[in-house]
């Protein structure tokens, strides 16, 4: 951490190109850390105080004092942002006194980052964690897979990613993802990694047959895409065949193994029940347990794939608090008896107005905030399915970012001042229909920065109070 | 609040007090190695069917698998080929594998030497795609053992001198692939080298790597007759909001020529910045640029004319006036010459002197005004000998000289009162005493463009700007009425209509809430679309083709700068340039499949385009759009 701090210090001077004009200055840095954790959970204290004095003569004395180590990097990452090069001074310049006592507002501080409808090169994500830091962010949502491809090189599966992966170069391996989470820790980072399932599960699960293991995904491929899946492209996994369980333990471990992650992320969006209905298997399936083949039959199915899924999540990561987004399930009155809120936390995907919002808090689940009418990066762009803009349209800008308020949210639907244990924070999302390592940069920041200054600060202000500090940002 | 001065080297004497601290810069110390990729046998294969590549797995019980990149050059019209021919083409149905060093340049028929040596630079820059085809492709995949003894020799026939591309300039071309045995004949006819540029261009379409076999591979047969619908197809990027970079421009003309687009239009200056360091008025840019670093000089223009020209590009040049100018003109007063400009940096909001921030307007009535403009002229036309020039004119707003003593003074002198017409005859003034100086400087006969305006919209009525000089570049919108009038008036017509051909558009806004002021986004499907004959007939008119010059996208830069432009410009630029080069009466879908490829192909040279769809698209053609 202190290593990246020169490395800071170090560009600066490259900034400015020219040999410094000399200085006598001593700064001497002297670090008080109680705790000693070495991996940021989400229990992980933040806080840190910062003191800079200007002693006789030309010493200047820094003084950290954090519970622990992360705490400590967010007081470096403020110590760089009271330093840069002045061009008429001819040198790096640091502000002599200050005090400055800080702690983060929300304890999930995030980006998430989809890495199946376009693959990211191990480069943009680390570049991308380097990013994060900067802005104190300290999440980093991986949703690493999708109907689309697969490029999770799974040691135990490795059918997944030679049917599922883009290419032989669009796939990470355990060793590659080992390597990002420590670089993402020594940063502050914690990687929260996603399988999405039941439904977005196509490339990669369609090797069942060929390996005697029957159908692990459905409808993969289907063109009729409005009635059985979201798509292009469909496919759902098979939640009906004990060997899709086999093949997500065996996923789960290998993820273990990259990250062994604080939470997890199961995803559980946009299930549409069209496959499953035409689907033989599923409705002779349905037909043995006594059910029929109604819209709360389905549900019922859908309960019983989260159930099996949880166990195997138990199973290999003991009992961690698992993520869900936000889907027709959330929306219903019966969603806490198919998934417990004391183990799920709900991702809000759908609008800030949407009343289910204060419906969820109520039934006692822990929120993560990822509206899209504020927080959704790839809006605005043109359609990748058709004529005229994307679904969520128009483009938001970071003046919307920045003043998208989740205890403001949570206020206009009633609920005035909700238990701060269990409103986590948020994270911007980045899907990648139609962004891939060339433009990741332009679309994650500075629009980042604004939604990381919401989350760490949470000011009462709104934007135009903090226009000038994020273009200095930028 | 104090600023101390601080060596870095000084940073000595951090001690730690935990030693678990000491553990992270251990962990810092890992470096990322470049990964050596195993490669995996994939289980797919493609089929051409019913001109589209279908991804089969290689179990299926099928003959003619190919690979996708295969499959690419040889399946469904036109194959990879962006922009598409316009005359009779046919390409064949084979590929063969082929090894860089064995493409030789076979022979080179032309009038005279300048000629053979821009061929022998652009031969150089087509070397250049399969280099780098080859430096990806052999990342990845083992290099394909057999069959590389194929050979590829090449013939140029070139029937006139010009070394300087112009919009006269004839940029036809044909070209003839023919395979024998172990060699492959590409021959290029063309009238002039930039016609045998396009020729080399369409080549390198033909040739792709390979990433299941590990090899070039080629089209074994094709003939293809080609020249552009339009003779004016361009970007205009605006240099002066944020500046771009000289090394970026350069990029940026390597991407104009994969694109087979012919101008690059430089929005030089603004009222926020004035970067091009003129020779002959060096306070210009001393006041105006943004820093030392973030000036264009005179060598620069010069060097970046080059480039271009090789790569069958011509740079307009545009010094906008009399609005859109403030810094870079406030040193009149201190070096004696009075103001030569009025209101710089003037607050928008006060008293309406401009649309954005800064203010800033010229100031008409001080000649001084006109004798540094025509020393810019003077340096442009040495830096780069432009064909045409561009004035600018656009978004004039009279009230900064309504309130300007200087102006209304020398207005009553005149016998002009305050009237909205006696400031537009001010602004005409301005106009014609500024295109003298330009006529000093590039001649009478060089064309001059200006941006539609309410000037503009009265001339067309008046009649006071010569359609016979002045071209007019219509950013309006594709359903305003100043088009027909200005067509009617007789002038010829560069289209950048805001509604379609603008690639700032659907950001958030730069001066306040929501959205930038031409919201929505314009996707690649909108700019594709915007057929310049449709819009003329919603108008009722059938133009007369020497009339509608052609068009460019326009890329202004209140909100990017180096870090994304690339994504801004294209892929959306590349639409523009088909629907300038082919002008098809088809639509976008009929392109989105070569659209996409020659996305991915753009990307392997380096232009970062923003991606458009997955490319699961790609690789499942026919899923995405039905």
């Amino acid at each position: 951490m202190v290593d990246i701090f020169r490395g800071y210090l170090v560009s600066m001077e490259a900034y400015g190109g020219i040999e410094p004009t000399p200085s006598n200055s001593m700064i001497v840095v002297k670090i008080d850390c109680s705790q000693d954790d070495i991996r940021i959970t989400y229990n992980t204290d933040e806080s840190y105080e910062l003191r800079i004095t200007q002693e006789l003569g030309e010493v200047v004395r820094v003084s950290i004092t954090a519970p622990t180590a992360f705490g400590v990097r967010h007081a470096l990452e403020t110590l760089s942002q009271l330093a840069a090069w002045d061009d008429l001074a001819g040198s790096v310049v640091l502000v002599n006194e200050v005090f400055v006592s800080d702690r983060p507002f929300y304890r999930h501080r995030g980006l998430m980052v989809d890495t199946s409808r376009n693959f990211i090169q191990l480069g943009d994500l680390y570049r991308t964690v380097d990013g994060m830091s900067y802005n104190k962010l300290n999440t980093l949502h991986l949703h690493l897979t999708d109907a689309h491809s697969f490029p999770f090189d799974s040691p135990s599966v490795p059918q997944m990613a030679v049917y599922g992966a883009y290419s032989e170069r669009k796939k990470y391996t355990v060793t590659d993802l080992k390597a990002l989470n420590e670089y993402a820790n020594t940063r502050g980072i914690r990687i929260v990694p996603e399988l999405d399932g039941p439904a977005h599960s196509a490339y990669g699960w369609q090797w069942g047959p060929d390996y005697g293991l029957g159908d692990l995904a459905l409808c993969v491929n289907r063109l009729n895409r409005t009635n059985v899946c979201i798509g292009p492209p469909c496919g759902i996994q098979n939640p009906v065949n004990e060997n899709t369980y086999g093949v997500l333990e065996l996923l789960f471990s290998d993820l273990k193994e990259a990250f062994s992650p604080d939470v997890f992320h199961l995803g559980a969006d946009e299930v549409k029940f069209g496959c499953w209905n035409i689907t033989e298997e599923i409705v002779d399936w349905l037909e043995d347990q006594g059910r029929g083949r109604e819209e709360v039959d389905f549900y019922y199915l859908w309960g019983y794939y989260q159930n099996r899924t949880l166990e195997k999540v138990d199973t290999v990561y003991g009992n961690i608090p698992v993520i869900v987004w936000t889907s027709s399930l959330t929306e219903e009155n019966f969603v806490e008896n198919v998934i417990t809120p004391e183990r799920y936390i709900v991702q809000i995907w759908t609008e800030s107005s949407e009343p289910s919002i204060a419906s969820l808090y109520n039934k006692g689940y822990d929120l993560i905030f990822s509206n899209s009418d504020n927080w959704y990066l790839d809006c605005g762009y043109g359609s990748w399915v058709g004529d005229g803009n994307n679904w969520c349209s128009p483009y938001k800008g970071w003046q919307l970012l920045y003043d998208n308020d989740p205890l403001e949210i949570l206020a206009n639907q009633g609920i005035l001042n909700p238990d701060p244990q269990r409103i986590w924070g948020g994270e911007a999302a980045m899907w990648t229909e139609q962004t891939d390592g060339g433009t990741l940069d332009g679309k994650l920041w500075p629009r980042g920065s604004a939604i990381a200054e919401r989350l760490w600060s949470n000011p009462p202000g709104k934007w135009r109070t903090a226009e000038k500090r994020l273009v200095h940002m930028r | 609040m104090l600023l101390l001065l601080v060596n870095r080297s000084n940073l000595k004497d951090i001690s730690v007090n935990k030693d678990m601290l000491g553990q992270f810069i251990d962990l810092l110390l890992f470096i990322v190695l470049p990964r050596v990729i195993q490669a995996f046998e994939s289980p797919w294969a493609y089929q051409c069917i019913e001109d589209k590549c279908v991804r089969v797995l290689k179990s299926t019980p099928h003959e003619d698998f190919i690979s996708l990149d295969t499959c690419k050059l040889i399946c469904g019209k036109g194959g990879t080929l962006w922009p598409l021919p316009t005359g009779p083409y046919k390409l064949g149905d084979q590929v063969v594998f082929l090894k860089k060093e064995k493409i030789v340049f076979r022979k080179l028929a032309s009038p005279c030497s300048d000629v053979d040596m821009l061929i022998e630079k652009m031969m150089t820059v087509l070397h250049g795609y399969f280099e780098k085809m080859e430096e990806d492709g052999l990342k990845v995949t083992v290099p394909h053992g057999a069959d590389t003894e194929h050979e590829l020799s090449l013939d140029i026939y070139i029937n006139r001198c010009e070394k300087q591309i112009t919009l006269q300039t004839n940029e036809s071309y044909s070209l003839w692939v023919n395979t024998e045995g172990t060699s492959t004949v590409a021959s290029i006819a063309a009238e002039t080298c930039f016609g045998a540029r396009h020729g080399l261009e369409t080549l390198s379409q033909l040739i792709s790597w390979d990433y299941a076999f590990g090899s070039l591979i080629m089209q074994t047969s094709a003939t293809i007759i080609d020249a552009p619908a339009y003779p004016h197809r361009g970007l205009m990027v605006d240099t002066a909001r944020n500046f771009i970079s000289l090394e970026k421009l350069l990029h940026i003309i390597d991407g104009l020529a994969h694109d087979k687009m012919n101008t690059l239009h430089l929005h030089l200056s603004d009222a926020n910045s004035f970067p091009f360091d003129s020779k002959r008025v060096p306070q210009m840019a001393k006041y105006g640029a943004y820093s030392p670093r973030k000036v264009y000089s005179f060598e620069d223009l010069k060097e970046l004319g080059e480039y271009a020209n090789v790569r069958g590009v011509r740079i307009i040049p545009e010094i906008d006036a009399p609005a859109h100018a403030g810094n870079g003109w406030q040193w009149g007063s201190e070096y004696g010459l009075g103001d030569l400009a009025l209101c710089v940096n003037e607050s928008p909001r006060s008293q309406g002197a401009c649309y954005d921030p800064p203010c800033g307007i010229l100031n008409p009535v001080n000649n001084y005004t006109y004798d540094v403009l025509e020393s810019i002229y003077f340096d442009l036309m040495q830096a780069l000998n432009p064909d045409m020039f561009h004035m600018g004119g656009d978004e004039v707003r009279f009230n900064c000289w309504n309130n300007t003593n200087e102006i209304t003074e020398w207005m009553t002198l005149n016998g002009l009162s305050r009237t909205e017409e006696d400031f537009f005859h001010l602004w005409k003034y301005f106009q014609n005493t500024s295109l003298q100086r330009v006529d000093n400087v590039f001649g009478r006969d060089t064309p001059v463009i200006l941006w539609t305006s309410s000037l503009t919209d009265q001339v067309a009525v008046n009649g006071h700007l010569d359609p016979g000089r002045y071209i007019i570049q219509v950013w309006s919108g594709s359903r305003d009425f100043t088009i027909p009038r200005l067509y009617y008036t007789g002038y010829r017509l560069i289209f950048s209509n805001v509604d379609a051909w603008y690639l700032d558009c659907g950001y958030g806004s730069w001066v306040g809430d929501g959205l930038n002021s031409c919201a929505p986004y314009k996707s690649w499907q909108v700019m594709y679309d915007n057929d310049l004959d449709y819009l003329m007939r919603g108008f009722g008119i059938r133009p007369d083709p020497g009339k509608i010059l052609g068009g460019e996208a326009a890329m202004w830069s209140e909100q990017v700068d180096d870090a994304t432009i690339d994504g801004k410009i294209w892929p959306r630029l590349s639409a523009v340039a088909e629907r300038l080069w082919s002008n098809l009466p088809e639509r976008w879908r009929f392109a989105e499949r070569r659209f996409v490829h020659h996305r991915e192909r753009m990307l392997l040279k380096g232009i970062m385009g923003d991606a458009v769809q997955p490319l699961w698209c790609h690789q499942n053609e026919g899923f995405c759009y039905n």
